[in-house]
């Protein structure tokens, strides 16, 4: 797991190279051997994305011994990234013409790089969201982040009562309950930046001085919870990623089975060649 | 219980020779026979023990006779379910109502639960044919069964049925545990009896004397000794243990620097092996039932010439039953029979600072009772939660674990169910709802035998078993004719075992990054972490 060339992965590669060079090479020997270049490739093209939305299949019969999942996906990661090489191949590295085309190369290439930034994604998710704070299930969250905000809002009721201080009740109205109040920073937390949590931490810091004892040791618990809830946001942030992405990814790809049909049934109409 | 009860739990042999004087002013034997036993009644040809079940409790047979079978008949036998079935089940889960959680089909529960409350007990039609067909072993007054299962935890060895009417006395094993805590002929007694009726048979199963003839296999089980050690409830309090002071709570059952004169075999239970590292202990490894605590040590020791000093200790973890072989009946007859690689090597040889860690939270949080424990390695997982809809996909769109549990750097142990080797859950289910499948080693729950008692889920250690609120088959809750509160179910992980694929969950990751592993050897999980 420590190197990225995995065996695995090399292998996965030098299969996925392999059947992209005699994808090329047919699609070269087509005209010679009076064939269709573009008929093959896109047939290829066709059974490769059939093939591909079938993983979707394999995750909703989980009750029957179609094989593991993980064999499922490192199949579709490969024969995504070949698909991406036949769609090239069928599209002779020109730009598309018709509108319908057009929506199909586009909805094509939306899929293809959904896929990919889900490659990336699966990549970089485990070690960032090991990162910083416990793994807590999605769904989880809000149900935590509520509980983190009643916490806070107890201790600050109590510092007005026991430490007699009115600047914590200040902070907490203008800068802790909108932060406590919904998920924050999405993109900070996305790009792991830590400047808004310096700046929470400073702000915070910065009225010690005007307190009583009583007064910061109830400042300290109400700081360990500010970070507690900084923390669930970033656990959020990545764990929406993992989720959403796939809201683009899987629509995209359902999408383009109709515009393929139409695409197939028009050029058998209209005489082969033209895309 | 009524005195009258009690007096006559008191005559019968078992009980009269128990000196009650033995017994603390606190905890008189009276008291503890009025708390812990009942007096039962069962008709001719009703099923009292069922093979392949956890009892905790031993009958003595106060009148009347019963049969042990000792091949169990047709009806009796609970297999695994057929490929047919699961293949049906397959069908039924997938193109099932995805909307609707937790449904069940109300009519399999009036099946099971019309009539009287005796028509609800086992009952077999024709037992004069199965006793003169087959072997069995008929019991009578005085008699005691059920000890074993009782006092080492495992699964019941014979069905027991009432022959003619029968009265009996059950005890449940808080009861046989302080009685063999006070007094001692008792315990002997039943030590003996295990010795006499079972040791040969089941060390006869074990790999380390598979190489042994069966009069070997006697002299070893007659020439050793019995013992228990550590607590028997460990289970109820395994969540309010310190973790930082578990390991000085575990009672010692052999001493670092003590003679090497006899190996440790464990019969039931788990022992946690350390070393002396500075003034601390330091844990190397664990043993559980079936295998062997000292054995690497003597033949090292032998074959760089004379018997040495024990190089670790071994403490109890739990409760834990061990049979103490003497050193010359191993070096004489176990040693010769071993096949190279049978030892496992042992587990400093590799102890790193990680696999220390990993090796410690296993072993403090008793996670090496699972036999198929899901461990995820957070260096993979992304959270896609595939293994959640699979297993919700599988199971009345309602899944059986909690992606979430205790860790180690990047090792979790998820809250689904271990089928433990020691299956805690399974003592005292009231109904035989909840019960191990022992071709696959499954513990499972008959939906239709449970009565939502919660015995299970209060008992499991790890807080695995849930209790769920059902619904009919239009989506409605199912409430209590009586009490008009909602009727609730134990429900648990059963590693999918009545669909043709196996555990969902497992086969569902797209990341390698989940597995139902037997935590029988460290070595495996080390291995698939570092893969």
């Amino acid at each position: 797991m420590n190197s990225v060339l995995t065996r695995r992965r090399m292998i996965g590669l030098s299969a996925a190279a392999v059947l992209i060079a005699v994808l090329f090479y047919g699609a070269r020997l087509g005209p010679a051997a009076l064939a269709n270049s573009r008929e093959i490739t896109g047939w290829v093209l066709a059974g490769v994305s059939v093939f591909l939305l079938l993983f979707n299949v394999r995750k909703r019969i989980p009750a029957f011994p179609v094989g593991r999942g993980y064999y499922w996906l490192q199949l579709h990661i490969y024969l995504g990234l070949f698909s991406g090489a036949a769609f090239l191949a069928h599209s002779e590295w020109r730009l598309p013409t018709g509108v319908l085309d057009w929506c199909l190369w586009l909805v094509f290439a939306g899929v293809f790089v959904t896929g990919v930034f889900g490659i990336v994604l699966s990549r970089l998710v485990p070690s960032r969201l090991n990162a910083r704070g416990e793994r807590v299930i999605y769904e989880r969250i809000p149900a935590f982040r509520t509980q983190l905000a009643g916490e806070v809002e107890a201790l600050v009721l109590r510092a007005v009562q026991e430490a007699a201080s009115s600047t914590i009740a200040e902070l907490y109205v203008n800068r802790l309950l909108p932060f406590l109040s919904h998920s924050r920073n999405f993109w900070a937390h996305m790009l792991s930046a830590s400047d808004h949590r310096q700046a929470l931490q400073n702000e915070i810091h910065a009225v010690r001085r005007y307190l009583p004892a009583e007064g910061n040791a109830i400042l300290d618990e109400i700081e360990a919870r500010v970070l507690a809830k900084d923390d669930l946001d970033y656990q959020y942030t990545w764990q929406s990623l993992v989720k959403g992405w796939l809201l683009l990814h899987l629509p995209l790809s359902c999408a383009m089975i109709p515009l393929v049909v139409v695409h197939v049934v028009i050029n058998y109409a209209f005489g082969l060649g033209g895309m | 219980m009524s005195e009258a009860d009690i007096a006559l739990i008191l005559a019968q042999p078992f009980f009269a020779q128990i000196d009650t004087q033995a017994f603390p002013a606190q905890m008189p034997l009276a008291d503890i026979l009025s708390h812990d036993s009942r007096i039962v009644r069962y008709e001719p040809g009703e099923v009292i023990i069922r093979r392949g079940d956890y009892g905790n409790s031993l009958f003595a047979v106060v009148e009347g006779t019963v049969r042990v079978l000792l091949q169990s008949p047709r009806g009796l036998q609970r297999r695994a379910p057929g490929q047919w079935r699961r293949w049906s089940r397959a069908f039924a889960s997938t193109f099932g109502s995805r909307r609707r959680v937790e449904n069940r089909d109300l009519a399999r529960y009036q099946i099971q639960t019309g009539g009287t409350p005796r028509a609800a007990y086992t009952r077999i039609r024709d037992l004069d044919r199965i006793v003169a067909e087959t072997q069995t072993v008929p019991l009578g007054q005085g008699e005691i069964f059920g000890e074993i299962a009782a006092l080492t935890r495992q699964a019941r060895s014979a069905d027991v049925v009432a022959e003619t009417p029968v009265t009996a006395v059950e005890i449940r094993w808080q009861g046989i545990r302080d009685i063999r805590r006070f007094a001692r002929p008792v315990r002997d007694q039943l030590n003996d009896r295990y010795r006499d009726r079972t040791l040969a048979n089941t060390l006869a199963r074990e790999p380390l004397f598979a190489g042994l003839d069966a009069k070997v296999i006697e002299a070893i089980a007659s020439e050793s000794l019995i013992e228990t050690y550590g607590e028997e409830d460990w289970y109820l309090r395994l969540q309010k243990l310190d973790l930082a002071g578990r390991l000085e709570q575990e009672p010692v059952i052999v001493a670092e620097g003590h003679q090497l004169d006899d190996v440790l075999f464990i019969l039931s239970g788990f022992g946690r092996v350390t070393e002396t590292v500075e003034r601390g202990q330091r844990t190397i490894g664990y043993v559980r039932a079936g295998e062997a605590h000292g054995l690497r040590e003597l033949l090292e020791d032998l074959q760089s010439g004379g018997i040495g000093l024990r190089r670790t200790s071994l403490r109890a973890i739990g409760t834990v039953n061990v049979l103490r072989i003497p050193s010359t009946l191993v070096e004489h007859h176990i040693l010769p029979t071993l096949a190279p690689g049978q030892l496992r090597p042992q587990q400093k040889s590799r102890a790193g600072e990680d696999s220390q860690r990993r090796l410690d939270f296993i072993v403090d949080g008793r996670y090496m009772n699972g036999t198929a424990t899901m461990v995820i390695d957070l260096a993979r997982c992304t959270g896609c939660d595939d293994c959640v809809r699979a297993c919700a996909s599988a199971h009345d769109n309602n899944p059986r674990f909690v992606r979430h549990g205790h860790s180690e750097a990047n090792l979790m142990i998820a809250n689904a169910c271990m089928h433990c080797v020691d299956p805690v859950c399974l003592i005292g289910c009231p109904t035989g709802a909840i019960r191990r499948i022992e071709e696959t080693r499954t513990v499972a729950i008959n939906d239709a035998a449970c009565i939502g008692c919660q015995t299970c889920a209060n008992s499991c250690p790890y807080s695995n078993i849930r209790m769920v609120e059902i619904r009919d088959t239009a989506g409605k809750p199912v409430l209590d004719a009586d009490t008009n509160q909602p009727i609730i179910k134990a429900t648990k992980c059963d590693l999918c075992f009545d669909t043709p694929g196996g555990p969902s969950c497992e086969r569902a990751c797209p990341h390698d990054a989940l597995i139902r592993m037997d935590m029988q050897d460290p070595f495996s999980l080390l291995k698939w972490i570092e893969r």
